[in-house]
């Protein structure tokens, strides 16, 4: 058994294209209830030049609304297949009759739909709501600078830094299964850019984890010590007065 | 196909851009394409005809259907452009010089600048089927890459047909085969052949020209192909429950001591001076489209509007000259406001940036998280402002305004003739030479640890960084250096002239060397005399 492949999560996507249409659509719905709501409120004003004065800004709303309503629907659907399946770990067959598979493949689909839509805003803090309300526990002050993170049963602590393109997986594909297991990341540890967290991997308060390297299955990165290289090892301790080395 | 999140994913092509003509071509497909937007426009404003409720209540699917009639519009376009282009010039395999006079080299960045539009357009509302056509038309050396059924490719990697190496541009056909699974932040090489069903690891590079035996596993850099097989091989679900089982402890709760303070925002290491980040980011978005927003309505109660939209008919915008040049003009008007959102974004960041710079000069050195002094703060309150422009300029369709965004503001130089890919740059400290190809990689001048330090980074002429490698802070690369895909520097690593680099940490390989390490040849600088043919004892384990 070779603990060290790691490999992405989905292969089926085909059986569930018909999510994305439908997610849209009813997103769409509530924007433009509200704008009718809003126009008959103030209908007295209404002539071309308020129009055009008013159109910008409002396409802008469209779009705050657009998406926040996007993550809302996305959510009550999740929670109704919550109530069906409930997200567990384990070891399934990657086999779409096997029942934990089949929903676990829809969920991270919805999810990752979501998530790339929310990718285009231009301030962090929208992917950090979609996150915790996809089932990530992620607090305000954690620095998700460009990386990915899948979620249900990843715990994400106080002040961790995640670097840019680095990836948190809770799932990876063993030949014909498909394995899921938790992550943990305490608070205060750093994940280098470029890195890839395997499932089952916990980074104890303050580790660090360095450039482009990644976790094997169940690894556990030791406090206060740096970690690096492919898998990673343990290389040396935080010194407190760390500096360059000089030439 | 999966369709992943992060930046690095997804369709893409180089931002290489040999000549400046390109451009011209390039913003005729972005005209074309929105032509029959337009048209469509008009029939929504005959069907609502100043009704405000019905015009709020369609607008939202006029947005979706509009959207959609660009998408398809522009894949059409753009392929048309693509065909008529092979014809002139018909893509190659083989090994050319990276230079402009270069007839291939050529082709190749004219090809990948048609592909830019469509791949941009589509990638807004992730639809599944323009997923697919981009990556069998568009995606970057479309024309080599063979893709099979059910294949999954991971977050981050790159299947590529075509790769900067050194002075030479290599391009080379790749195959793969079905039920292929690819894993996160790997990198496949031109000439590559994978069989059926064959499961590739995390963070592996294949060697040019490989060849990958079906029904097998791969893992590791270089790419090697793993003695235990047994996944597969596993006859039941329990049986491999039992193996897991002694290395994975399912029930092992020890380190759930994480404390989380989901509601109230602490602001330990970012979030302290929150409100004036966001005034200042308020500032430049309303400064930078306002001017453009004004234009636009100018234009469209003036023109637009009464010269084309109250049109009696479909067919007097086709006889009426005024209406007609108006229906041509609005697509080109509409980029160039576009350009000008972009240039105030760069310019409004330099004046914000200039201003910062007035109160706290940025200097090199090491910061402390506890004692949060100024230098600290200005250090995060600039790379935000950065972090904004460069967020807005590589998003945009005009990716290689990022040099001259980049030379612009803060203290980076980034020399003539160099191409950035879709990468994560440094925002301050970073010195880039003439002639530098940059892939998809991680430039970073800071480090975090302990303290957060800070040091500069010297890229010279003619290096060639590949993709996903990551360069530390304190690195001074020399001329004509060539890092390979997935290399990683440490801190303050002085890299020697005319050498290769490869792996983590770093190693320096000599030309005999180069064979064994990536299956590349390059005795001779002369590309007529670099093997293409694989070689067999390469890949017989």
């Amino acid at each position: 058994m070779n603990p060290i492949i790691i490999t992405n999560n989905l292969v089926e996507e085909k059986k569930i294209y018909w999510l994305y249409p439908i997610l849209i659509w009813l997103s769409f719905f509530p924007t433009s209830l509200i704008y009718l709501f809003f126009f008959n409120f103030f209908s007295f004003w209404i002539d071309p030049i308020f129009i055009i004065c008013f159109l910008p800004i409002s396409l802008v709303l469209y779009y705050l609304v657009f998406i926040l309503f996007l993550l809302l629907f996305a959510k009550l659907i999740l929670i109704l297949l919550n109530m069906i399946n409930k997200p567990k770990e384990g070891i399934f067959q990657r086999n779409f009759q096997d029942k934990n598979y089949r929903f676990f493949v829809i969920r991270t689909c919805l999810k990752r739909f979501v998530l790339k839509i929310y990718n285009y805003f231009p301030l962090p803090w929208a992917k950090i709501l979609a996150l915790r309300l996809f089932g990530v526990k992620i607090s305000n002050n954690t620095g998700i600078l460009d990386s990915f993170i899948d979620s249900d049963f990843i715990v994400i602590g106080d002040n961790v830094i995640l670097g840019e393109g680095s990836l948190v997986m809770n799932s990876m594909i063993l030949g014909d299964y498909l394995l899921v297991r938790k992550v943990i990341l305490n608070r205060g540890c750093t994940i280098g850019a470029f890195s890839v967290i395997a499932p089952g991997t916990i980074v104890e308060e303050g580790a660090i984890l360095g450039m482009g390297s990644y976790t094997y299955l169940n690894q556990r990165l030791e406090k206060n010590y740096i970690h690096f290289g492919r898998p990673a090892k343990r290389w040396k301790k935080i010194e407190d007065n760390f500096t360059f080395s000089k030439k | 196909m999966s369709t992943p999140v992060s930046i690095h994913d997804g369709p893409f092509t180089t931002n290489t851009l040999v000549s400046k003509i390109f451009l011209v071509f390039y913003s005729i497909i972005i005209w074309c394409s929105i032509l029959p937007l337009l048209l469509e426009l008009y029939f929504f404003w005959k069907i609502i005809e100043f009704n405000i409720s019905l015009f709020i209540c369609l607008l939202p699917i006029q947005i979706y259907f509009g959207y959609l009639i660009l998408v398809f519009t522009s894949i059409l376009i753009a392929k048309l452009f693509l065909i008529t282009i092979n014809l002139i010039h018909k893509p190659k395999e083989g090994v050319f010089k990276r230079i402009n006079q270069d007839p291939d080299y050529y082709f190749w960045s004219l090809r990948a600048v048609i592909k830019k539009w469509p791949i941009w357009v589509s990638k807004f509302i992730p639809l599944p089927f323009t997923d697919k056509i981009n990556s069998r038309w568009f995606e970057n050396d479309s024309e080599f890459i063979k893709y099979g059924k059910n294949i999954s490719i991971g977050k981050g990697s790159s299947v590529k047909a075509s790769m900067v190496f050194s002075d030479f541009l290599i391009i080379k056909k790749v195959n793969i085969g079905e039920n292929v699974i690819i894993g996160s932040n790997s990198f496949i090489a031109p000439g590559t052949q994978i069989g059926k069903n064959v499961i590739i690891g995390t963070m592996s590079a294949t060697k040019f020209s490989q060849t990958l035996k079906s029904d097998s596993i791969y893992a590791g850099f270089p790419i090697e192909r793993l003695k235990n097989q047994d996944y597969s091989t596993y006859d039941s679900i329990e049986k491999l429950r039992e193996t897991l089982t002694s290395t994975i402890n399912f029930k092992d709760d020890s380190c759930d001591d994480v404390k989380l303070n989901l509601n109230r925002l602490q602001g330990e290491k970012f979030m302290k001076n929150l409100k004036y980040d966001l005034l200042i980011f308020g500032l430049i978005y309303f400064l930078s489209n306002a001017i453009p927003i004004l234009g636009i309505i100018y234009f469209g109660s003036e023109l637009f509007i009464p010269f084309f939209l109250q049109n009696p008919n479909l067919f007097s915008i086709f006889t009426n000259v005024l209406s007609f040049t108006v229906f041509l003009l609005t697509p080109l008007i509409l980029i160039i406001f576009y350009i000008i959102n972009l240039l105030g974004v760069i310019f409004f960041g330099k004046l914000f940036y200039r201003i910062m710079l007035y109160i706290k000069p940025s200097e090199e050195g090491i910061l402390d998280w506890q004692n949060k002094d100024k230098d600290f703060i200005y250090y995060f309150r600039r790379s935000f402002l950065i972090r904004y422009v460069k967020w807005k300029v590589q998003k945009s369709p005009f990716p290689w305004l990022i040099k001259f965004a980049y030379n612009n503001i803060g203290n980076c130089q980034i020399g003539r003739n160099t191409v950035i890919e879709d990468s994560f740059l440094a925002k301050e400290f970073l010195e880039v030479g003439n002639n530098v190809y940059l892939g998809k990689v991680l430039i970073a001048t800071h480090l975090w640890d302990k303290n957060l330090s800070i040091k500069k980074i010297i890229i010279g002429d003619n290096v060639v960084i590949q993709d996903n490698s990551c360069i530390a802070p304190g690195t001074e690369i020399e001329e004509n250096v060539s890092l390979f895909p997935l290399s990683i520097t440490v801190k303050c690593e002085k890299l020697i002239a005319n050498s290769f680099y490869l792996n983590t940490p770093l190693v320096k390989i000599s030309n005999e060397e180069l064979i064994n390490a990536f299956n590349l040849n390059l005795y001779d600088i002369n590309p007529k005399k670099i093997s293409l043919k694989r070689d067999e004892s390469y890949y017989n384990y």
